[in-house]
């Protein structure tokens, strides 16, 4: 009895010694909504973030025991140092090299999208994962095996147990410790986030200031927000012929859809090169080019490309182009960029 | 109901589970790039196939899903099916639950109504003429005795 009120006493300090460190952690990782963001779209309250669950998100997220052979990994193709995309990837090569037929997109700001990848075909960031793990040219497991693989693990189940109380790795668990991972991915810390928040380090240059009215008349349409996209689908003239990608459509089947992309966020644009769903640009001089004088015509295209008088495009002259790369320069945010937190 | 009804392909991870957990239950019949699940999946070989050079063989699928989409409308190819028994079921609050046994007529996927030709449609996923094989689908169930408690 002695001896068991003995251990009694040791575990409460212990556990005392703990609760301080976890609090310590706990504020390193909060969420936070900053201030010129709307509410967030996914329910946090639904998967409170623990220090425990990140850890063990971003243990999934580097490891590549998800994919069939052990030779991929979500952070593969989602590079941190590039807001989690694959920097000079048109496309990305996944298992066996193969390559898919859509440019990596960034992984950032994810509790804010209302759906997920180009084509929108996934609504909630919780079931995100288990689209890359299945896809035959990415990571090509069965999750359902890739749980297994948890499962049998030396550490995974200690892991579970210290995010969720239980070692019983389930495909809920699993796939909300991936999203607490993935919910701590808030980049708001860009210039342009501290100069419309009023705060120190928003200094924005006459040039860069001026891009941002030429943006507000041309590009924010589209890129609403300070979360710069209007979380719609649009054919933005990349192709006049999409039988390869026939985006939205693919998942919606409906005939209007083709050639519909999601608009994607302009945060962190400096470092997610290549653009487009295609990746067909490697710059934003070549971006910008496209919308002035390449958009190609077919029954989708968006309205708002076509011009009353019936060109199409958006109208720029080679020094607004200049001033607008000025200002999308501003959304460099590079505490997210190099944020060791986040980084493997 | 033939399918997963909206309510719950729409639902939180958390609920789930059982049939419904894509990496268990659900596994092989749920779309992890359109996020929905599969009602009715067949494969197989047909001489009025294409060769498919991956497998080497003349190989047709249908995977036939879609719940009328979670923020955008898309097909809706759930379908209600009423089946007649020729005899009572009887529930007793003190034994188990009476068992419908059904017959299942596979051949109804291609023929009844329309009848489909393997040739022009090979394979069929989230797409228009998954409306065609739903439309078909729903006619193969005969419930065909009745195991009361």
């Amino acid at each position: 009895m002695k001896n068991l009120i003995l251990l009694l006493l040791l575990l409460a300090v212990v556990g005392g010694a703990c609760q301080k460190e976890k609090d310590d952690v706990k504020t390193a990782i909060a969420v936070v909504i900053p201030d010129n963001f709307p509410p967030p779209i996914y329910e946090l309250s639904a998967n409170p973030v623990t220090p425990e669950g990140f850890a063990l998100g971003k243990k999934l997220f580097y490891d590549p025991i998800l994919s069939r052979d052990s030779s991929i990994s979500c952070a593969d193709c989602h590079i941190s140092y590039a807001a989690f995309s694959h920097p000079d990837h048109s496309t990305s090569h996944g298992i066996d090299n193969q390559f898919g037929k859509r440019n990596a997109q960034a992984v950032q700001n994810m509790i804010w999208n209302t759906t997920f990848f180009w084509d929108g075909g996934v609504p909630n960031l919780d079931l995100v994962p288990l689209n890359p793990i299945q896809n035959p040219l990415e990571m090509d497991e069965n999750p359902a095996i890739a749980l297994q693989k948890l499962r049998r693990s030396s550490f995974y189940p200690s892991m579970f147990y210290n995010a969720f109380g239980t070692e019983e790795i389930t495909t809920a668990r699993f796939l909300q410790a991936m999203s607490q991972f993935m919910a701590t991915l808030v980049s708001a810390n860009s210039r342009y986030d501290h100069f419309v928040r009023k705060e120190s380090g928003g200094m924005m240059s006459t040039e860069e200031l001026a891009g941002l009215e030429l943006f507000k008349q041309k590009c924010q349409s589209c890129h609403a927000t300070d979360l710069f996209t209007d979380n719609s689908f649009r054919n933005n003239g990349i192709n006049s012929d999409f039988s390869f990608d026939k985006g939205r459509n693919e998942v919606s089947t409906l005939p209007e859809d083709i050639g519909k992309f999601r608009v994607p966020s302009l945060r962190n644009i400096e470092a997610t090169a290549p653009y487009m769903h295609n990746g067909k640009f490697s710059t934003l001089e070549s971006v910008l080019d496209h919308y002035a004088s390449g958009v190609k015509q077919s029954a989708t295209l968006d309205p708002l490309l076509i011009q009353p008088d019936g060109n199409l495009g958006i109208p720029m002259t080679a020094d607004e182009k200049i001033k607008i790369i000025a200002f999308l320069n501003t959304l460099t945010d590079e505490d997210f960029l190099r944020d060791t937190r986040f980084a493997e | 109901m033939v399918g997963v009804d909206s309510a719950k392909s729409v639902s939180t991870i958390d609920q789930r589970t059982g049939v419904l957990d894509p990496a268990a239950g659900a596994s092989g019949m749920y779309w992890s790039w359109n996020a929905g699940y599969i009602f009715m999946k067949i494969e197989g070989t047909s001489p009025q196939a294409p060769l498919d050079p991956n497998l080497g063989e003349r190989h047709f699928e249908y995977h036939t899903g879609l719940f009328g989409g979670f923020s955008s409308p898309t097909l809706n190819n759930l379908k209600t099916i009423h089946l007649h028994s020729h005899e009572p079921a009887m529930v007793r609050r003190d034994a188990n639950a009476p068992h419908f046994h059904l017959y299942v007529d596979a051949l109804e996927i291609f023929t009844n109504p329309v009848t489909i030709s393997i040739a022009e449609h090979p394979a069929s996923h989230a797409d228009p003429f998954s409306a065609t094989i739903a439309n078909n689908y729903v006619n193969m169930f005969v419930l065909d005795h009745v195991h009361n408690p």
